[in-house]
């Protein structure tokens, strides 16, 4: 067995390894808490931010999630169980501000930065952010259900019944939300795009 | 089957599903479906390259959240600084509660009590005497003693807060230990004495003699 932990405490690869994360977080180790919320909050804040289209709400749901999780250290047996769980109360947290919100509009945050960014190209980069600008706007022009089950299927790579499992709803639900939410989604975007060609 | 319903189907083969039977052949007959697939396409790839978060905003996520289940993140020092605190703070109260020239508190316990015979309320301003009693003398054991004590002084009928209460907290060093009569009234000043030497309440109640809510 391999000896060496990354910076979180992960033996990357070896599954048995993580589980004592949650036992250990749960018996009073910071550092363990800490590093359980290393181990997801990009997934998480990435999930929450592209249901959200605001880094302000996804940091505020992630957070909420991350304070649920503390709260109920107790359920889990293992670190596998903690990721999905996260996701589902990250998703309700979601569909809750969305309901609560009833799709204000947008606006988009410098801190959600493109990969081309990352990469060190500015001129692809300035035409990156404008067409994810596009993308996200046309994103929240969907109802909560098409761009929960759109952003599960197509951004968090997840298959349709993991996405169904965490909607609370049938496989067949999640697979006609998800083509309705493509369909809609293109005519959003030519929308945006005439508008934008005027 | 027309474009609209060959949509559905097309959103579905984007979706990983096999394509519908006939789809391929109205695909390369018609440019507006094929136009469409390619969209789709075009959309999925763009959806799935939609930016992660930056590490910055990880980091206040991060410290946000162990902030709030209350797990400061460098807390060794802390705890450390707030526990040599307190150990300089215990260690300079023992100093001087031993320092031998320090005033012993007295220890706080039975209040004292001292009961206040109660000055007639309605003075003769005009004379400036105590109004006559109206029963007879010796009608009764309370009366004889009221005629027997020396006039109460007259009190102006401007009397300050202040001097009201020097009157009261004089006459309570004088203890009456005389019983009073049933239904008569009587003003009782409690002197609490605090463990700081140089803090003492006083505590003034009306009592009626035979008053059960006394």
């Amino acid at each position: 067995l391999a000896t060496e932990t990354t910076v979180d405490g992960v033996l990357p690869g070896v599954p048995g390894v993580m589980d004592d994360l949650v036992e250990r977080a749960r018996e009073g180790s910071g550092a363990a808490f800490e590093a359980l919320v290393r181990r997801h909050d990009r997934r998480l804040l990435s999930l929450a931010s592209r249901l959200t289209g605001r880094l302000e709400d996804a940091q505020e749901v992630a957070q909420e999630s991350f304070s649920r999780l503390y709260k109920n250290l107790k359920r889990f047996q293992s670190d596998d169980e903690v990721g999905p769980w996260l996701r589902v109360v990250t998703v309700n947290l979601c569909r809750d501000l969305a309901r609560r919100k009833a799709r204000s509009p947008i606006v988009m945050n410098e801190n959600l930065t493109s990969r081309a960014a990352v990469e060190g190209n500015p001129e692809r980069a300035a035409s990156d952010r404008e067409r994810e600008q596009i993308l996200r706007t046309a994103l929240q022009g969907l109802t909560e259900r098409e761009r929960t089950a759109l952003v599960l299927r197509e951004l968090e790579g997840l298959n349709t019944l993991e996405a169904a499992e965490i909607m609370g709803v049938a496989a067949g639900t999640v697979r006609v939300q998800v083509m309705q939410a493509r369909l809609k989604l293109r005519k959003l975007l030519e929308k945006q795009l005439g508008r934008q060609s005027k | 089957m027309s474009c609209e319903e060959w949509e559905k189907a097309i959103a579905f083969l984007v979706d990983g599903e096999e394509a519908a039977k006939g789809l391929a052949e109205h695909l390369d007959a018609c440019d507006a479906c094929s136009r469409l697939l390619r969209n789709l396409r075009e959309d999925q790839a763009a959806l799935q390259a939609i930016p992660t978060v930056d590490s910055a905003a990880r980091e206040a996520l991060r410290n946000d959240v162990l902030r709030r289940v209350g797990r400061p993140r460098r807390t060794g020092r802390r705890w450390y600084a707030a526990a040599a605190a307190i150990a300089a703070a215990l260690t300079i109260v023992s100093i001087w509660v031993r320092m031998p020239g320090r005033p012993a508190a007295p220890m706080p316990g039975e209040p004292e009590r001292a009961v206040v015979r109660r000055v007639p309320k309605r003075v003769d301003s005009a004379a400036g005497k105590v109004p006559m009693a109206t029963r007879k003398a010796g009608g009764s054991r309370w009366d004889a003693e009221r005629q027997a004590e020396p006039p109460v002084p007259p009190r102006p009928a401007d009397l300050s807060m202040d001097s009201e209460w020097g009157r009261i907290l004089s006459a309570s060093q004088q203890v009456d230990k005389r019983p009073a009569p049933r239904g008569s009234t009587s003003e009782v000043a409690m002197r609490i004495q605090t463990s700081d030497p140089n803090v003492v309440i006083l505590w003034l109640k009306e009592e009626v003699k035979g008053d059960s809510n006394e």
